[in-house]
C-alpha cells in the first residue's frame, strides 16, 4: 500500500477553495418581498381593507384623527370616506366663514363621527340638508373622545371656524369616561381635566405622558407614517391589537383562568347552535338603567363634568357662539337617571338649552319596528331621528334664521 | 381552541417544536396526547374529563369484545358499548330536542306530565360538548370493526387515547378509521421537509378559505337569512348561493387546517372533500362531500341495514333511513331531519333515473355530451343549494318561506335588502384571488393550464427565498381580507 503524505511546505501552498457566499438568495428574498408588498397594497386598496387606522397620537388631545386620510370602516356598518385637512370626518371647510352662512359645529365622540354609516347618512349631513345652503353643519366627532377632549378640541380647533352654534352631545355614562385609564391602552391615554376649589380647570397630562413614553406609545408614534399610509401595516396593527387583548385575557390559559366565563360561552354557544328552534325570546321591551354603584360613581365625578360644561360655555361666549347640549340616548333606550338629572340641573343653572333624546328614542323603540341602533351606534334610522329632534329643537329655541 | 386564532398560532408551533425535538416513538405520542387534551380543555376544562371517561370506557369495551369474541355474551357487550356511546350522544345532544317534542306531543293529546316538563327544563342547562358527534362515531366504528370484522383492538392505551383525542381531527374530523391512523403513528414518521412544507401550505390555504372567503360570504348569508322576509327572488338565490359557497369553504378550510397540521406532524389524515360542487349527480356529490362521514354512514348504517343487496324498495328504505339519521346527526332540529330526508329522496329519485337512463339510449347519449354533463352538474348544484336552505334555516317555516321565494321569484329584480352587504363585501376580492390560486395550484385543474406554468411555478417555489415571502404574503392576504367579524365554524355544532 502506498501512502501519500504531503510535506508541510506543500501544505502551506495548498488552498482549499472557499465556498462563495452568494447574494442571490438574499436578493431573491428582497425582490420577492417587495413585489408581494406592492401587490398586496394594490389589492387591499381596491378591496378597501387595512384602512381603519384613523387615530394618531396628539399632544393636546391625547389622540385625534389623521388628516387627509381615506378611511374604510367595516365595524358595525360600512363606510368609505376621506377625512379633511383638519382631520374632520367631513368635507373640506375654509377657516373663514363664507358670508351669509351660519355655522353649526358638532363636537363629540363616535356617535357624532358615525363611521359606521355612509357620510351622507349621519345626522350632521342630514341636518345640513334639512336647513339648506345657508347653513354648514360641521362634524368634529372623534371616536372615544370624552367631554374633556371635546372641550380642548373646541378651544384649539373648533373656534377657529367661528361657529355660530356649538352642539355638545352628552352620552349616557359619559361621566365614566372622564378619568383616564391606562389599562385600556391608547384610547384612554388622554388628558385628565378637573376643577380646583376656585373653579379653575386643571389639565393633568400625567397618564397621557406615561402612555406616550411606554413601549406601546413609542411604537405608535414611531409607526405613524406606516399607520397612515400602509394598508398592510393597518392589518398588522389590527392583529397586534388583538394579540394584546388575547394576552390581557389570559392567553393560552384563559379558559383555566376564567372557567365561569368559558362555561357561559359554552352555554351561549349551545343555545345558539343546537337549540335554535326551541326557545322563544321574551319580546317585552325593557329599558335598562345604570346600576346603583354606577350611579354613585356618577355623583362622585359629576363636579368635573359640570366644571367642563361651564368652561365650554365661557369659551363659546368668548367667541360669540351659542351652545346647546344634547343628552344622547343609550343603546336600546338605556338611560342613567341620576346622570340625566345632574346634567339638566347643571345646564339649567348655566342657562344652556338642553335637548333630551332619551324619551323620543324610547317612544320610537316602543312604537316602531325599525332599528335605531346597529350594535352600539345609531343606525341610519337613528340618525334620522336625531336630525328630526335637533331640527325641531333649534326651531323651537329660535336658533335658526327666519324662513328655516 | 380554534385553528384561525391567536391561541392556535402560539400553541401549534410549541407542539411542533416539542414533537420533533422529542425522541421518536412513545415520547412523541405522549407529547401529542398532552397537546390534544390541552387543545380540547381550552374550551371548557371540565369536559376533558368527559373525553377521558368515554375513551377509557371504549378502550375497555374494545378489549372486552375482542377477549370474549367466542363467548355467548360477546354480542351483548358489543351492544352495551354501542348503546353507551349512543346514550351519551343522545343525552348531550338530543335530550332537549326529544323531550321538547315529546312534551309537545303529550300536550297536543291533552296530557301534562310534570316529570317530563321538569326534565325538559333541566336539559336546557346541558352544555353540548365540543365535537361529541365526531368522537362518538369514531368509537362506534372502533367497536363495530372489532366485533363484526374481528379486527384487533388497540392494546396500547396511549395509542388508543391518542386516536380518540388527536387534536388536528378532534373538532370536526375527518372521522378517522383506527386501523389507518394507528398504522401511521406506529410508523414513527421522521421529519420530511417536503411534507412539512406542503402541510404549511395546506394550513395557509385553509386559513384563507375560512377567514377570507367563508366568513365574508357568511356576512351576506347571515344578513339574508335574518332579513329573509324582505328578500326578492334573485336576492334569495344570491343568499343561498353565498351560503352554499360559505359552508364549503368553511368546512373544507377547517379540514385543510387540520390536515395540514397533522401533515406537519408527519401523520396524513384522510381527505374529506373532492370538489363536491363539480359532482355530476347527487350520488357523486356524497362521494365528494364530507367523505369521511358519508363513508361512515355507508359502512356502519347503510350496509348493516342491508345496503343494496336486497329488494329495490328495501334499498330505497335503507337510503332514506341513512340520510334521515345523517341529517339528525348534524343537529337536534327538524330542519336537519328534513335536510337529510331531501337528500334521501334525491338519491332515490336519482337511482330510479339512472335505471331509466340505462334503458334509453337517447338519454345515455345526451349525458355523454358536454351539454349533458353541464346539465347534470348544474342541476346537482341547484338541488344541493336548495337543500342547504333546509340546513341553514333556523326553523322549518323559515326554510319553506325562503324556498318559495326562490321558486316563485317574488319581486324578481329587487336587490334592496342585500344591497348594503353586497356593496361592502370583500368576498369578490378574496374569491377572485382564490380562483387565481386554484388555477395555478390545484392538481385537478392541471388540464386547464399550460404545462409551462407548472414547471415555472415549481421551479420558483422550490427556493426558500421565494417560498417564505409567498407564504407570509398569503397569510397577510388572508388576515387582511378576513371578514370584520369571525363567524364560528359551522361544523362545530355537530
Amino acid at each position: 500500500m502506498k501512502v501519500i503524505t504531503p510535506e508541510k511546505k506543500e501544505l502551506k501552498n495548498l488552498v482549499i477553495p472557499k465556498q462563495k457566499l452568494s447574494a442571490r438568495p438574499g436578493l431573491e428574498f428582497l425582490g420577492c418581498t417587495i413585489l408581494i408588498v406592492i401587490a398586496l397594497e394594490i389589492l387591499f386598496s381596491f378591496a378597501g381593507v387595512g384602512e381603519q387606522e384613523c387615530l394618531k397620537v396628539d399632544q393636546n388631545l391625547g389622540f385625534s384623527h389623521f388628516e387627509n386620510k381615506l378611511v374604510t370602516w367595516r365595524r358595525e356598518g360600512f363606510s368609505r370616506s376621506l377625512f379633511n385637512s383638519y382631520g374632520m370626518p367631513d368635507r373640506e371647510y375654509s377657516l373663514e366663514k363664507p358670508s351669509g352662512v351660519r355655522r353649526i359645529a358638532v363636537t363629540g365622540d363616535s356617535y357624532v363621527e358615525a363611521l359606521q354609516l355612509d357620510r351622507d347618512k349621519n345626522f350632521c349631513r342630514q341636518l345640513e340638508k334639512r336647513l339648506g345652503e345657508k347653513y354648514q353643519v360641521m362634524n368634529f366627532g372623534v371616536q372615544a373622545h370624552n367631554l374633556a377632549q371635546s372641550y380642548l378640541n373646541t378651544d384649539s380647533l373648533i373656534m377657529k371656524f367661528s361657529p355660530d352654534l356649538l352642539i355638545v352631545p352628552f352620552r349616557p355614562e359619559g361621566t365614566f369616561l372622564l378619568p383616564p385609564d391606562l389599562k385600556t391602552g391608547f384610547l384612554s391615554a388622554r388628558p385628565n381635566i378637573f376643577v380646583d376649589s376656585d373653579g379653575e380647570l386643571i389639565i393633568d397630562r400625567t397618564v397621557q405622558e406615561i402612555w406616550n413614553n411606554s413601549r406601546e406609545g413609542k411604537r405608535m408614534k414611531a409607526t405613524e407614517w406606516l399607520r397612515k399610509h400602509s394598508r398592510i401595516w393597518g392589518i398588522i396593527a389590527g392583529s397586534m391589537e388583538q394579540f394584546c387583548k388575547w394576552k390581557r385575557d389570559g392567553g393560552l390559559l384563559s379558559s383555566w383562568l376564567h372557567p365561569n366565563e368559558a362555561k357561559e360561552a359554552g352555554m351561549a354557544w349551545t343555545e345558539n347552535h343546537s337549540r335554535k328552534e326551541s326557545k322563544e325570546e321574551n319580546t317585552a321591551l325593557v329599558f335598562p338603567n345604570t346600576s346603583q354603584e354606577g350611579e354613585e360613581a356618577i355623583k362622585f365625578s359629576w363636579p368635573v363634568a359640570a366644571g367642563i360644561i361651564e368652561h365650554m360655555k365661557l369659551l363659546c361666549e368668548k367667541n360669540n357662539c351659542r351652545m346647546i347640549i344634547v343628552r344622547m340616548p343609550g343603546v336600546d333606550g338605556h338611560s342613567s337617571n341620576v346622570e340625566s338629572e345632574l346634567l339638566f340641573e347643571t345646564t339649567r343653572s348655566l342657562d344652556i338649552p338642553t335637548l333630551d333624546l332619551t324619551k323620543p328614542f324610547q317612544d320610537h323603540l316602543l312604537n316602531y319596528n325599525d332599528k335605531l341602533f346597529l350594535t352600539t351606534h345609531f343606525s341610519e334610522a337613528g340618525h334620522r331621528l336625531v336630525t328630526e329632534e335637533i331640527a325641531s329643537f333649534l326651531m323651537d329655541k329660535r336658533f335658526l334664521a327666519p324662513g328655516n | 381552541m380554534l385553528y384561525p386564532s391567536i391561541s392556535y398560532l402560539i400553541f401549534f408551533p410549541i407542539v411542533l417544536l416539542t414533537y420533533w425535538l422529542s425522541p421518536p416513538g412513545r415520547f412523541r405520542q405522549l407529547v401529542l396526547l398532552a397537546a390534544s387534551y390541552f387543545f380540547y380543555m381550552s374550551w371548557i376544562p371540565q369536559y376533558g374529563l368527559l373525553l377521558l371517561v368515554l375513551t377509557t370506557v371504549n378502550y375497555l369495551f374494545g378489549l372486552g369484545i375482542h377477549a370474549w369474541r367466542y363467548k355467548p355474551w360477546a354480542r351483548s357487550i358489543f351492544f352495551l358499548g354501542i348503546t353507551s356511546n349512543l346514550f351519551c350522544l343522545a343525552y348531550y345532544k338530543y335530550a332537549d330536542f326529544f323531550l321538547e317534542n315529546f312534551c309537545a306531543l303529550l300536550s297536543s293529546l291533552g296530557m301534562q306530565i310534570s316529570v317530563f316538563r321538569a326534565l325538559e327544563s333541566s336539559s336546557q342547562n346541558i352544555i353540548l360538548p365540543l365535537a361529541i358527534s365526531f368522537f362518538t362515531f369514531e368509537f362506534i366504528h372502533y367497536l363495530y370493526d372489532i366485533h363484526k370484522k374481528a379486527d384487533t383492538p388497540i392494546k396500547d392505551p396511549l395509542e388508543f387515547f391518542l386516536f380518540a383525542a388527536f387534536f388536528p381531527s378532534q373538532i370536526a374530523g375527518p372521522i378517522k378509521r383506527y386501523q389507518d391512523f394507528i398504522g401511521k403513528i406506529r410508523q414513527n414518521p421522521s421529519f420530511d421537509s417536503e411534507r412539512f412544507n406542503s402541510g404549511l401550505a395546506l394550513i395557509i390555504q385553509g386559513l384563507f378559505k375560512k377567514v377570507a372567503i367563508a366568513d365574508n360570504l357568511a356576512v351576506i348569508a347571515n344578513h339574508g337569512f335574518t332579513q329573509h322576509q324582505s328578500l326578492g327572488g334573485v336576492e334569495s338565490w344570491i343568499m343561498v348561493m353565498a351560503f352554499t359557497m360559505q359552508i364549503y369553504f368553511d368546512f373544507s378550510g377547517y379540514t385543510d387546517m387540520g390536515r395540514g397540521s397533522s401533515r406537519m406532524l408527519g401523520i396524513e389524515l384522510p381527505k374529506n372533500f373532492n370538489l363536491p360542487y363539480l359532482a355530476s349527480d347527487i350520488a357523486d356529490f356524497w362521494k365528494r362531500w364530507h367523505i369521511s362521514l358519508s363513508s361512515w354512514l355507508k359502512d356502519y348504517l347503510y350496509i348493516p341495514l342491508g345496503g343494496n343487496k336486497c329488494s329495490k324498495s328495501r334499498k330505497e328504505f335503507n337510503l332514506l333511513v341513512t340520510m334521515l339519521l345523517g341529517g339528525l346527526w348534524h343537529g337536534a332540529a327538524w330542519h336537519f331531519v328534513l335536510w337529510g330526508a331531501a337528500h334521501g329522496m334525491g338519491l332515490i329519485i336519482f337511482h330510479r333515473y339512472r335505471d331509466l337512463v340505462k334503458k334509453l339510449t337517447l338519454l345515455q347519449r345526451f349525458h355523454q355530451t358536454v351539454l349533458g354533463k353541464i346539465v347534470s352538474t348544474s342541476s346537482t348544484l341547484i338541488f344541493v343549494a336548495m337543500t342547504w336552505v333546509l340546513f341553514r334555516a333556523e326553523t322549518v317555516p323559515q326554510a319553506f318561506s325562503i324556498l318559495s321565494q326562490m321558486l316563485f321569484l317574488n319581486q324578481f329584480s329587487s336587490l334592496s335588502a342585500l344591497e348594503e352587504v353586497l356593496v361592502s363585501s370583500i368576498a369578490p376580492y378574496s374569491l377572485g384571488l382564490y380562483l387565481v390560486y386554484a388555477m395555478l395550484f390545484t392538481p385537478k385543474l392541471a388540464a386547464f393550464r399550460p404545462v409551462l406554468i407548472d414547471k415555472v411555478r415549481d421551479r420558483i417555489l422550490s427556493r426558500p427565498s421565494v417560498r417564505i415571502p409567498c407564504y407570509a404574503g398569503a397569510c397577510v392576504a388572508a388576515i387582511g381580507l378576513a371578514a370584520p367579524q369571525t363567524t364560528p365554524f359551522i361544523y362545530f355544532q355537530f
